[in-house]
């Protein structure tokens, strides 16, 4: 049986039928034309399809679209959506944090998930957020760089 | 090479912005509209069996499903080197997960529904399932037809046996020189399958229309090897198949060569016009795509009381599964690349690729050379350990050099070897004292140096088309595969630094086969020397025409012009200069009126110049390959005495690039190299269990997070220029994993005093020598 | 992945309901595990009763006699990150941020964690020792039951059709106490323990040394399991030297019966038990010191 739903993405609202089985990461992607989650493993280990959703980073493989019924989600495609970079983007770039990217989104929104709720992390608690994000192609230093430095310059923004 | 601008320059990624917002666009990103089909494949059971019936009736009267595939109708040749598979599996099934029908429906899960209706008959046969095993003359053979297949000249199949290449090296004497070593050891080692893992699993989207035209959309390293392999089994003529490569999620070689798009094709025929996609589960890509092939070498080595190396014996044992797609030209690089990167006077080395009933083995970053390494690099320690011999000095003092007779009866290169050795040593301290070991811990270091040769066929050629657009910016056409490594961006500097302008103005996108030049194959670490010297040639190309263009304008001669930031300029007379803005396409006025000039186009091909056949009984030739990418790892480590847990603490490497086009992203492929080279060596294995696997799954195959890695990195490179590179750069992509594990391997026994031949180096594995080691300790 | 109804209802009592009425019904929290197990096929519910809107579900208290109640929807990331939690069970919080990922973390729930009765389940060990007590309710029905009690194999739980866990309580501790919780998996981080212990003493004037111990092993069984041979051996000790911690934990290894899996041998699986008891048994004695 059908559902409707509507969620918020990307500070856009959409109304969209869905079965019950049908995941948020197939309905972001199939029926909203939003693909920066991708598609990894299908069972939340890879972190390829983790989207902020109520303020929290999840895997959105393993959300079932119905429940997200007036959910907030946010994706990488909103951080620019004012035409400027997020300091986590340009980070991402400077610091050499994206090879073949495929990783890059979801990181990026772990990433986001975790300087929203604690502006200041330590290296460690950087490595906590994103643990559950694989890349193959970093070694992860970069990235963890990058973060921190976006880190710095969002408190120097703040500020 | 001195005074260029942008080659050289650790600019930023041309790929960067696309990916940090979510606007580049990967092969399952592409939409086809609601006519899409989808496709999923029914696959073996058995490791081995005859199929004596398929029944595919009932899949095909399923409401949704659109067409069914099976070797039956699909069963020509295909093969890279060795054309030994068929597009849907024929007669028979050799690995758990080969294709045998495909099915293409409304939904996936039709697609899956209908391929649980498709009756297969098996007649199971005996297996093979060790590469020993498999040259024994009592194994099952696994190709009977193997001396009918069509293969590549420098590729030596065995008919009759399971042997799909036997590469052999006879050089000098060394059975009478290991009678002079003072200390000569001899040991087995073993390399379980891997599975690449990129974060993308593969997916292929096939069209065919109803003039018979083929577009196939695909997340593949090879496009170009693609449409060849491809056209040819189909029989189709080339310019009627057209391969998109949008970006690739990563590939490390596993999306080399031709997989599932063998079995997707045949469905878009059979649902034409109708768009089918085929995408791999995560669970299907660690069987049914490629798998890093498994190793059992035996490696002898001596040296005299000196440390010199005199001789080696070395035998490798590839599984390389049950197709060689790869495995057969892995297994000549081992042999041409058998001893390591040292000055060795007397070789033995037989390479031997062994068909078993395991899953097919492709290309993984490094094409071999981890697997070697891992036994040579241990023995080496082993001897230094035995003699007394510092394991940095040692290395150092046996190193290639500039002058050398390689392994194959070649002159080597200039190189910096040996300077990378003692960098890495010298970064990692290893002339320093260990830093004090937590209580219950024990503090290790290892070394290890490496070689590699990109392996590739003596005529792997790449192309390039340089087109300028009104406002002087640039598309540069290649088919280079950008899948991380950063060769769009290493390709816009070089053609920037040619013709004098900025790399952001050089636009370089994914291929098409319809548009874009030639390209071998994303393989070998070989794009920044061979697609680079494309490149090179094709900016070359249309900066010659562009200044032609301005010498007619001027009436001078064009050895006084040169382009810089954008503008024509004339050494001698500053009031010339011409901005390249419309003139690379509407051209320039001559002094007599007429119009001269049109669009500017830079057309560049390259061909490696020297490569020669090696002797087949011998191994012996005067140029084996184009060149060897040299470098070395060191690493330092603490152990858990309890746990067998390794922290890594410190990683220092080095390799000579030649030239650094672009210094940050060489950092980049080193640490990334280091992460996969410990993640490998730490954790990853692939469990097959009778051909089955049994950790198919991201929960279940270990690879390395962010808390794994090292607390230190210090990435280096050297410079000792390639002479035919373009400004002197080699690659170095791949290069950057190989020395991690045994590096890794070789600090664990300077740790605890315990030898782990086998990897991945687990904490288990180290547990169990530990107790090893206390019980023998005990009874001395 | 095959379909099903989906039901998210407004209170506790009409998701009973449901339950009850539909057999083929499967209560559904953060979906960590059940998603994966639907998508292998491995279960197929007919109906699936989203929990998340019952608010009664969700929540960390502490009542008037110190007991704390976490409502079975509460997340891990929400008990590792809850001050009660921090404060009186730390090590009990820190268990559970070695479940999954972040985004795991973020999802998974304790009442889910507990049902899904893996034998690896970060979280076990810890609520073992801590006695706590598993809060069950049915349309008919509302039952306690002790969480050593809970568990009847891999996967296998008592719980009843129609019934759904509620909450975990952990019993107030009224004497001085300590706990520890160790775990190892094949990496860092992000994986399933390939063995679990933790260990607690709770001052008690019957026993020799003054103190009463418990011990609680996981993946070394088809559930988890109280080390009861090594806390006999404890309790019976006087003074917990260096020594009696060694003998304890090998001792443990009488209490598990490990096997050889994917993750690991039942050799190693043993030396772990042994190390990882040791450690928590070191954590949470200093030095051999007695408490009398």
């Amino acid at each position: 049986m059908k559902h409707t739903i509507t969620l918020n993405v990307n500070g856009q609202k959409y109304t969209v039928d869905v079965e019950p089985q049908e995941k948020l990461l197939d309905v972001l992607r199939d029926k909203l034309d939003i693909t920066s989650p991708k598609k990894g493993c299908e069972m939340g280990e890879c972190g390829a399809c983790t989207v902020i959703m109520n303020g929290k980073a999840v895997n959105s493989c393993l959300v079932l679209a119905v429940e997200s019924q007036d959910a907030v989600i946010t994706t990488v495609e909103a951080l620019h959506a004012d035409g400027k970079l997020h300091p986590l983007q340009q980070a991402f770039i400077d610091a050499g944090a994206v090879q073949c990217g495929f990783c890059t989104p979801g990181m990026i929104m772990s990433a986001k998930a975790l300087l929203d709720t604690n502006p200041t992390p330590t290296e460690m608690e950087i490595k906590e957020a994103i643990a559950g994000n694989f890349c193959r192609c970093t070694g992860y230093k970069p990235i963890v760089d990058a973060i921190q430095s976006a880190a710095a310059v969002m408190k120097k923004e703040g500020a | 090479m001195s005074g260029t601008k942008v080659v050289g320059a650790s600019v930023t990624r041309t790929d960067a912005l696309e990916k940090v917002t979510g606007a580049a666009k990967y092969t399952d990103d592409v939409k086809f509209g609601p006519g899409m089909l989808y496709a999923k494949l029914l696959r073996s059971p058995h490791p081995h069996a005859k199929i004596v019936k398929i029944d595919t009736s009932k899949a095909e009267a399923l409401p949704g499903v659109r067409a069914v595939a099976t070797g039956q109708e699909f069963n020509s040749y295909i093969g890279l080197y060795l054309l030994d598979r068929t597009l849907y599996a024929f007669d028979k099934v050799r690995y758990v997960g080969e294709p045998v029908a495909g099915v293409a429906a409304d939904t996936e899960d039709i697609a899956e529904e209908a391929c649980k209706l498709i009756e297969v008959e098996y007649e199971e046969l005996p297996a093979v399932f060790d590469p020993e095993y498999a040259l024994d003359p009592q194994a099952p053979i696994i190709h009977e037809k193997l001396g009918e297949y069509e293969y590549a000249p420098f590729i030596f199949p065995q008919a009759g046996t399971n042997i799909s290449n036997y590469f052999k090296v006879r050089k000098g004497d060394p059975e009478n020189a290991f009678k002079e070593c003072a200390c000569v050891i001899e040991e087995e080692f073993y390399v379980p399958h891997l599975q690449h893992t990129p974060l993308e699993p593969h997916v292929a989207v096939a069209k065919y229309d109803h003039s018979g035209f083929c577009t196939l959309w695909t997340s593949s390293q090879s496009p170009f090897a693609q449409r060849n392999l491809l056209a040819k089994a189909l029989k189709m003529p080339y310019n009627k198949l057209r391969v998109i490569v949008p970006y690739l999620g990563g590939g490390f070689g596993c999306k080399a060569g031709v997989s599932i798009e063998a079995c997707v094709i045949p469905l878009a025929m059979k649902a034409s016009p109708r768009p089918v996609k085929l995408r791999m589960t995560r669970e299907e890509e660690f069987f049914c795509t490629f798998v890093r092939q498994g190793l059992k070498a035996k490696v002898k080595i001596g040296v005299n009381d000196e440390g010199k190396i005199l001789a080696m014996e070395n035998t490798y044992y590839w599984d390389a599964g049950a197709y060689t797609e790869y495995g057969v030209n892995i297994t000549r690089a081992s042999g041409y690349s058998s001893t390591g990167p040292y000055n060795v006077p007397n070789v033995k080395a037989d390479a031997y690729c062994c068909y078993t009933n395991h899953p097919v083995g492709g290309p993984m970053r490094g094409f071999g050379m981890p697997e070697i390494h891992w036994a040579i690099e241990q023995v080496i320690d082993i001897i230094c350990r035995k003699t007394g011999m510092d394991p940095v000095a040692f290395r150092a003092k046996n190193a290639l050099q500039g002058g050398d007779i390689t392994v194959t009866g070649g002159v080597m290169h200039d190189t910096g070897l040996q300077k990378c050795i003692l960098k890495a040593a010298e970064d990692l301290g290893w002339d320093k004292p260990k830093h004090e070991a937590k209580p219950g811990k024990r503090v290790g270091r290892g070394i290890a140096a490496m070689w590699k040769a990109p392996a590739m066929p003596p005529d792997a050629s790449s192309g390039a088309i340089l087109k300028f657009n009104e406002d002087a910016t640039v598309n540069l056409l290649v088919s280079g595969m950008e899948l991380g490594q950063g060769t769009h961006t290493v390709m816009a500097q070089i053609a920037a630094e040619v013709l004098g302008i900025a790399y952001e103005t050089v636009r370089v996108h994914t291929p098409d086969t319809d548009y874009s030049p030639y390209e071998w194959q994303t393989v070998a670490s070989r794009l920044t020397w061979s697609m680079g010297n494309a490149v090179k040639m094709a900016a070359e190309d249309a900066r010659t025409q562009i200044l032609k263009l301005a010498s007619d304008h001027w009436d001078c001669a064009p050895d006084n012009l040169d382009i810089i930031d954008g503008y024509v300029i004339h050494k001698g007379d500053p009031s010339k200069t011409q901005s390249l803005k419309h003139m690379v396409i509407y051209g320039l006025t001559n002094k007599d009126g007429l119009l001269k000039g049109g669009p500017i186009i830079g057309r560049g091909n390259f061909i490696p110049p020297d490569v020669s056949a090696l002797d087949k009984e011998t191994g012996q030739g005067p140029k084996s390959v184009v060149h060897f990418t040299t470098g070395a790892q060191a690493v330092e480590i603490e152990v858990d005495e309890e746990t067998g847990v390794i922290d890594i603490k410190k990683v220092a490497s080095c390799y000579d690039v030649g030239k650094a086009i672009n210094p940050m992203n060489v950092v980049c492929q080193t640490i990334g190299g280091i992460y996969m080279g410990l993640s490998t060596g730490l954790f990853e294995q692939l469990q097959l269990r009778k051909g089955n696997p049994a950790n198919n799954s991201l929960a279940d195959y270990i690879t390395a997070t962010v808390m794994d890695m090292p607390e230190e990195i210090f990435p280096s490179f050297v410079e000792v220029p390639q002479v035919d590179g373009p400004f002197g750069a080699r690659g170095v992509g791949e290069h950057t994993m190989v020395p991690t594990a045994p590096a890794l391997a070789n600090a664990v026994y300077d740790a605890l005093g315990v030898r782990i031949k086998s990897m991945p180096v687990t904490a288990e594995k180290i547990l169990c020598e530990l107790k090893v080691q206390r019980l023998e300790s005990q009874t001395v | 992945m095959p379909t099903f109804a989906y039901v998210c209802p407004p209170t506790l009592n009409d998701c009973l309901k449901l339950l009850k009425e539909n057999p083929g019904a499967k209560p559904y929290a953060g979906g960590t595990d059940l998603m994966v197990k639907m998508r292998d096929h491995a279960v197929s519910p007919q109906m699936l009763v989203d929990l998340k809107k019952i608010d009664k579900l969700k929540g960390i208290r502490e009542d008037a006699e110190g007991n704390i109640i976490i409502g079975a929807l509460t997340t891990h990331a929400e008990i590792s990150e809850s001050p009660v939690v921090l404060e009186k069970y730390p090590f009990f919080a820190h268990a559970c941020r070695w479940v999954g990922s972040q985004q795991i973390r973020n999802r998974g729930t304790i009442g889910g964690n507990i049902c899904n009765g893996s034998p690896a389940a970060e979280t076990l060990p810890s609520l073992y020792i801590l006695d706590a007590r598993i809060h069950l309710e049915s349309i008919s029905s509302t039952r306690t039951l002790p969480i050593r009690e809970f568990f009847c194999g891999p996967g296998k739980t008592c719980i009843l059709p129609g019934e759904i866990v509620t909450a975990v309580e952990i019993p107030n501790i009224s004497v001085e106490f300590s706990g520890s919780y160790h775990r190892q998996g094949r990496r860092k981080v992000v994986c399933i323990a390939m063995v679990t212990a933790a260990a607690m003493w709770r001052q008690d004037e019957t026993s020799p040394s003054g103190m009463r111990f418990s011990i609680a092993l996981g993946s070394v069984a088809p559930t988890v399991v109280v080390a009861k041979n090594a806390e006999n051996y404890l309790n019976e000790c006087a003074v917990c030297s260096d020594d009696v911690i060694e003998h304890a934990a090998m001792t443990a290894l009488k209490d598990a019966s490990p096997i050889s899996d994917i993750r690991t041998t039942c050799d190693y699986r043993n030396d772990l038990v042994y190390v990882l008891t040791k450690r928590c048994l070191k954590d949470i004695i200093c030095g051999g010191r007695e408490l009398k």
